[in-house]
């Protein structure tokens, strides 16, 4: 069809031959051009197609019903027109019409349950059991296995000694002004990146912090002021060095006293070189030193009057920190006895499990002033919880198999659904 | 799923009148039964909301204008003198969105795009009832092509609007559409046909979502 002929043909025109309002000659004239035309008949077929979506357009539900009531009916003033001849007579309430409309809740619930009343219901309840067993074994197990991680040991018969402790941490805390000054940094430090850093608070003079600390380790770090660098010091009385496997953090839980390296951490599984300076009678054993590649913060000496508790608020977490990581000890609990929130950044195998300050301050035996012994620290044995061993196979079995069930009665049960719709 | 209904004749042959179950009601009515008149509400109460709401585009606005529209034909009753109360009651409701929309300074010709730019907070698109036979995409298809199609209604302009209301989906013929909106029968179907085209024309900004026969096809 040429050009000229499809002008004739409007889409004013197309729209009346959808509605019948169109004279005989029009109805030849569009379905001839329909015919030669494709441009018509799309047209056309695209306007049948749009009416036909308006056709099932869905209703607009009532919010309400627009009944009258006699009080709406009384109060209008009836200026201009006519009104009822006869006297208004008050229907009671309950006879007037009233159309429940569902609220919207209502509608959701009403449309939720055509959902699930669909399809075969035994499948579907199948289905709903199967996954509540599931459920329950999934959770039975996740308890089992949080109640079977409980720690042993002598942990709680170390005498609450933090007071006791105090006298040792003054004495740390007191440092010689000149090794002070001295650059706390061993070779590890020397070896890492050298960026002053001080605690908040600290009473510091500039250069008095001469370690980089990693980042996920100065948090921890900058908590524990080395009351002396190369002072002696009980490096980390906590320390347990004949504890076996223990995990710290990457850089440890830097203990105090000469470990310049902030205590060098109780790193039971980082050897790292004797930080510079300070007696080396005075370090932990190597084994639980920082590794030579990990500085620590050196903190100038806090004043002597808050030594005391800050330095017993140091050694808790220290000794928290090593009696930890194959603990279960719910981490909230952890940061819960923590006394600084900084312990919670330190590596999660570290912080996780380790009961903080009440039994960790009992931990602490009375602060020696030399190189720490066995007497002087209660070895903790820290053995893992009983798995369940027995029982866990068959309870992964057995929730593998309400998964299954599950899947297996919920695919069954949506076909049954699909099947009645087609059938 | 959906529902299918033939188009509307273009023109009755046969004048409208009212059925004898509402000329029963509008006589109690005027005898000042209100319980008479309130059947006649519930029974179009349905197509007067929808009217409103598609015209004013808001729950709150519609219902207003509804129960004022009711309210009105109450008093008018006695001026209902024949013909089809249908047609009689739906002629106040639109004058009453008409008046709604002047008050709201919106009673002018809006621009389609205008009309898809708004955010429409407080619209309500209506949704069918789930179909317990479609799937989920099914439905979520459904529902998506609904909204995009009551988008469009919105969009178009009141007068436009109106008539493709009154016409495709509430199957009114153009001779009772001239006679609700006191317009002349060629001013109903050109509005008609240029409602449906602008309709087709916005529908087509989203063809995935329509049916085959909509989508454009190569065009000579």
């Amino acid at each position: 069809m040429n050009f000229s002929d499809d002008r004739l043909i409007s889409d004013e025109l197309l729209s009346a031959y959808l509605d019948n309002a169109v004279t005989p000659q029009e109805r030849q004239l569009v379905e001839a051009a329909a015919a030669q035309s494709a441009d018509v008949a799309w047209r056309l077929e695209s306007l049948r197609q749009t009416v036909q979506l308006l056709h099932a357009l869905p209703e607009v539900p009532l919010p309400r019903s627009f009944a009258l009531r006699v009080e709406q009916v009384q109060e209008l003033p009836a200026a201009g027109t006519t009104p009822p001849t006869a006297t208004l007579v008050p229907a009671p309430r309950a006879s007037v019409h009233s159309v429940p409309q569902p609220s919207g809740w209502q509608r959701f619930l009403a449309g939720w349950h055509a959902f699930w009343d669909a399809g075969n219901l035994t499948l579907r309840n199948a289905a709903a059991v199967s996954l509540a067993l599931f459920l329950v074994l999934l959770i039975g197990g996740a308890v089992t296995n949080v109640g079977g991680m409980t720690p042993t040991g002598t942990m709680a018969t170390a005498p609450m000694s933090a007071p006791a402790a105090e006298p040792e941490i003054v004495a740390l805390a007191a440092p010689p002004s000149a090794e002070r000054a001295a650059p706390a940094v061993g070779p590890a430090a020397a070896d890492g990146e050298a960026a002053p850093l001080s605690p908040p608070g600290a009473d510091e003079t500039p250069g008095d912090a001469t370690a980089y600390v990693a980042p996920e380790q100065d948090a921890a770090m900058a908590r524990m002021a080395l009351p002396d660098i190369g002072a002696p010091a009980p490096v980390g009385p906590m320390a347990a060095p004949d504890v076996p496997g223990l995990l710290m953090a990457p850089g440890g839980l830097g203990m105090g006293g000469g470990a310049e390296m902030g205590g060098g951490g109780l790193g039971g599984d980082r050897a790292g070189g004797a930080p510079g300076g300070g007696d080396s009678s005075l370090l932990p054993p190597e084994a639980y030193m920082t590794s030579p590649d990990e500085a620590v913060i050196i903190e100038p000496s806090p004043s002597p009057g808050e030594a005391a508790p800050q330095a017993a608020a140091r050694m808790a977490d220290a000794a928290a920190d090593e009696i930890t990581m194959q603990e279960s000890v719910p981490a909230d609990a952890v940061e819960a006895a923590e006394p600084s929130p900084d312990v919670a950044k330190r590596d999660d195998s570290v912080v996780e499990g380790a009961p903080s300050t009440p039994a960790a301050v009992a931990l602490v035996p009375p602060a020696a002033t030399h190189q720490p012994t066995d007497a002087a620290y209660p070895a903790v044995q820290v053995e893992p919880g009983e798995p369940s061993a027995p029982g866990l196979p068959l309870l992964a079995i057995a929730q593998a198999g309400g998964a299954l069930l599950t899947v297996l009665f919920a695919s069954l049960w949506w076909r049954s659904r699909s099947r009645r719709t087609t059938g | 799923m959906w529902s299918q209904r033939k188009p509307a004749p273009a023109a009755s042959s046969v004048p409208p009148s009212t059925p004898p179950d509402d000329q029963a009601a509008i006589a109690g009515a005027l005898r000042g039964d209100l319980n008479a008149f309130n059947d006649l509400v519930v029974k179009y109460q349905r197509l007067a909301y929808s009217v409103a709401y598609r015209m004013l585009q808001t729950e709150d606005a519609a219902a207003d204008a509804v129960q004022e529209s009711f309210i009105k034909a109450y008093r008018a009753l006695a001026s209902f003198k024949g013909g089809l109360f249908k047609s009689w009651l739906l002629r106040i409701v639109v004058n009453t969105c008409y008046d709604a929309l002047r008050a709201r300074g919106r009673y002018v010709t809006e621009g389609i795009e205008d009309e898809a730019n708004r955010d429409d907070e407080e619209g309500y698109v209506a949704h069918a009832l789930i179909d317990p036979g479609e799937s989920p995409q099914e439905y979520v298809e459904r529902m998506e092509l609904s909204d995009w199609l009551e988008l469009g209604i919105r969009a178009l302009p009141p007068d436009q609007r109106l008539v493709l209301l009154l016409c495709d989906v509430h199957g009114y013929a153009y001779d009772e559409i001239a006679e609700i909106m006191g317009d002349p029968m060629g001013t109903v179907k050109s509005r008609l046909s240029r409602a449906r085209t602008k309709l087709r024309d916005y529908l087509l900004q989203q063809p995935e979502l329509l049916p085959a026969g909509l989508r454009p096809k190569h065009r000579q």
